[in-house]
């Protein structure tokens, strides 16, 4: 059901992620790194999301958040592809006040008997609640997955897509970088054979 | 002989099964002991009151393996079982002769219960008929001695021996468990069964797909069986069950919880915190069709488990999310040696909080490393970069093109100590991570233009797979570099 990162997938991602950074180029003044590692990672992050294509809750809520930080790259990467209704949709409010509900449930708990063994399986419960709220907090859009079904599926796809961007972005810093480590190397070959004689 | 009529008998009555209404009362079973006899009859049936079918249908469906632990644990021993099953029948039973024909029966049940899986009927939505009788006699020592009930003990074991078809008749069961409040080790023991025997399943059957030969199959189909018919006498057997064995169920659950947790953590949700879908679910059932076309999941409860149409659906949800959980075992790397709910969700947690953390760190070091945000050129070296490695990877005589004297070494450091050292293949050195990750090489590349561009590192491996040939091609391809 769910596979590693294809070809295709790369492939897309980065012709998607490309043309956003090309909407970075004219602005070539952006000269401090940290802006430029926005935009990289911005323009990386709606790429991934729209190969989902909306079909998924964590590729929409990513691109809401991309969108707060830069509507504009966001249109113009999303041209075309229902972006206007994806961005303007409004998040939904959260589900549930996870304190007000576990208050409300606190007082409508009716006391049971503790025994040990229930009260080790009442421990484990929590542990799992919490993990699955860590969960919540890691994945985009995971505050609005009430349901944990759904939350464990968008998180197999979110894995997925995450190692896809995770690949080609390392991909492309490994050639950028031993563009200019072979710069280095040769220069260095270079200077070696020249003082060998 | 008796076998082939009860296999007869049972299939008539799984037909009938959704349209009777079993309401007879335990007394005329007494009046009627040699009815089981009759192939083809109903009488069985017909003497056991009302029972809902779901507490038989223990499903084999317990792919969890929550199950096959809490199984485990309250395992009864079998020695107890044939005492009590043949004390109990000698006792009650009015005929001598059926009496010896089902002690005989009584072994064979006896032997199947042990051996598990067999017994179960190969398909169908089966109540697990067998593993309940089977289950039976164990539980008949807490009943208080009661002749009849001993009898139809009996009965059931006799019929359930014969029975290979998953049997329909779930009340008669039913007539049994409830009268046990401890109705919760049957039950374990009949998941215990399915449990072990139908393991290997995928967790999609809430539904009954009961037994072992077809577990495998059965349990590929998806979680919406349409129209399930069984279904159908569903819910005048849930109420009654319900309010008499809501006890039995909780203390049963809070055992099976218990010993769940040992094995596997289960995000149990109790009945009181049903959300919208549970009680969706619950309505569902309440008003079931077996039509396939409405789309509901048909979900039967498994033996001596609470009825409630919130545990059914809660029931389900819990397969769902296990059956999910294992998927991401997969594509986490290093979890399938962890077990448990938790862990599992940790080191889900922690991985994706790695793969964000190396999208930031990836994005600062392209910043970094190329102030144009020019990739497209990279891309271009790299791939005629990557043409040669390949070749040369084949053969050590590849012409090194002079006017682009760049060699892209997938490992920079270790190709440079190759070549400096002027080793040949010097495979071992390891491999330095770049980017302060592992890298694995795929040497199938993309297909398309940027097809040979970039090796398609995959960041997870500590192992890398196949970089002897990628590096092992290096060194001599660059020897010819070497003036």
């Amino acid at each position: 059901m769910h596979m590693q990162p294809t070809s295709s997938m790369k492939e897309e991602f980065l012709q998607k992620w490309q043309m956003g950074l090309q909407i970075y180029r004219p602005l070539i003044d952006n000269t401090s790194v940290s802006e430029r590692r926005k935009a990289i990672k911005l323009s990386a992050d709606v790429a991934m999301a729209s190969l989902r294509r909306g079909t998924t809750c964590w590729s929409r809520a990513l691109i809401q958040k991309t969108a707060t930080e830069d509507n504009f790259l966001v249109r113009q990467m999303l041209s075309g592809i229902k972006a206007e209704t994806l961005i303007n949709k409004k998040l939904p409010k959260v589900m549930c006040h996870r304190k007000i509900v576990r208050r409300s449930k606190k007082i409508l708990r009716r006391r049971k008997s503790r025994s040990a063994i229930e009260e080790v399986a009442a421990k484990a419960r929590k542990l799992v609640k919490k993990k699955t709220q860590g969960l919540r907090n890691v994945v985009p859009g995971g505050e609005f997955m009430s349901n944990d079904v759904l939350l464990i599926q968008e998180t197999l796809d979110y894995i997925v897509s995450l190692q896809t961007q995770v690949n080609v972005m390392r991909s492309i810093v490994d050639a950028a970088e031993a563009g200019s480590e072979r710069t280095a190397y040769y220069l260095g070959k270079l200077k070696f054979a020249i003082e060998d004689g | 002989c008796c076998s082939s009529s009860f296999e007869e008998m049972d299939v008539n009555e799984k037909e009938e099964f959704s349209g009777e209404k079993r309401n007879t009362s335990y007394d005329s079973a007494d009046n009627h002991p040699s009815d089981w006899r009759i192939p083809g009859s109903n009488p069985v049936s017909a003497p056991f009151g009302s029972y809902s079918t779901e507490n038989l249908i223990t499903a084999s469906c317990s792919p969890s393996q929550m199950m096959d632990s809490f199984g485990q644990t309250l395992w009864y021993d079998p020695t107890n079982l044939q005492a009590v099953g043949y004390g109990g029948f000698s006792g009650g039973h009015p005929s001598s002769s059926s009496s010896s024909c089902f002690r005989g029966n009584m072994d064979r049940s006896l032997e199947m219960g042990w051996s598990m899986p067999n017994l179960l009927p190969p398909k169908g939505n089966g109540l697990f008929l067998p593993n309940a009788s089977s289950f039976l006699p164990p539980s008949m020592a807490q009943l208080p001695a009661d002749s009849g009930f001993v009898e139809r003990a009996a009965r059931f074991s006799l019929f359930s021996d014969m029975v290979n078809q998953p049997l329909a008749k779930p009340e008669s069961v039913g007539l049994f468990l409830e009268g046990q409040c401890p109705s919760t080790e049957v039950n374990v023991g009949v998941a215990h069964n399915d449990a072990s025997t139908a393991m290997k399943g995928p967790n999609v059957r809430s539904s009954e797909q009961a037994s072992k030969p077809n577990v495998s199959e059965d349990t590929q189909s998806s979680g919406q069986k349409g129209g399930e018919t069984s279904s159908k006498g569903f819910d005048s057997k849930k109420r009654k069950r319900n309010r008499q064995n809501s006890e039995a169920d909780q203390s049963h659950k809070s055992e099976e919880e218990a010993e769940n947790n040992g094995d596997k953590k289960r995000n149990d949700e109790q009945s009181p915190n049903s959300p919208g879908n549970k009680t969706n679910s619950g309505k569902q059932q309440g008003k079931q069709t077996s039509d396939p076309k409405d789309g509901y999941i048909h979900v039967r409860a498994r033996r001596g488990q609470a009825t409630n149409s919130h545990s059914l659906a809660e029931r389900v949800r819990r397969e769902k999310i296990s059956e999910r959980m294992k998927f991401l075992q997969d594509l986490v790397p290093g979890c399938n040696k962890v077990t448990g709910k938790a862990v599992m969700l940790d080191e889900i947690i922690n991985y994706v909080q790695s793969l964000q953390r190396q999208v930031e760190f990836l994005s600062m070091k392209l910043a970094t490393v190329n102030p144009q945000m020019d990739f497209n050129l990279e891309a271009l070296l790299a791939k005629d970069v990557r043409e040669l490695q390949l070749r040369g990877g084949s053969s050590s005589a590849t012409p090194f093109p002079q006017n682009m004297p760049m060699v892209y070494p997938p490992l920079p450091h270790g190709f440079m100590q190759q070549t400096l050292s002027s080793i040949g293949r010097n495979i071992s050195s390891p491999l330095s991570p770049i980017n302060g990750g592992y890298k694995r090489q795929e040497t199938n590349g993309w297909e398309g233009d940027l097809q040979n561009v970039i090796h398609i590192n995959y960041g997870a491996g500590d192992v890398p797979s196949d970089p002897e040939a990628a590096t092992a091609s290096l060194p001599s391809s660059n020897m010819k570099v070497e003036p």
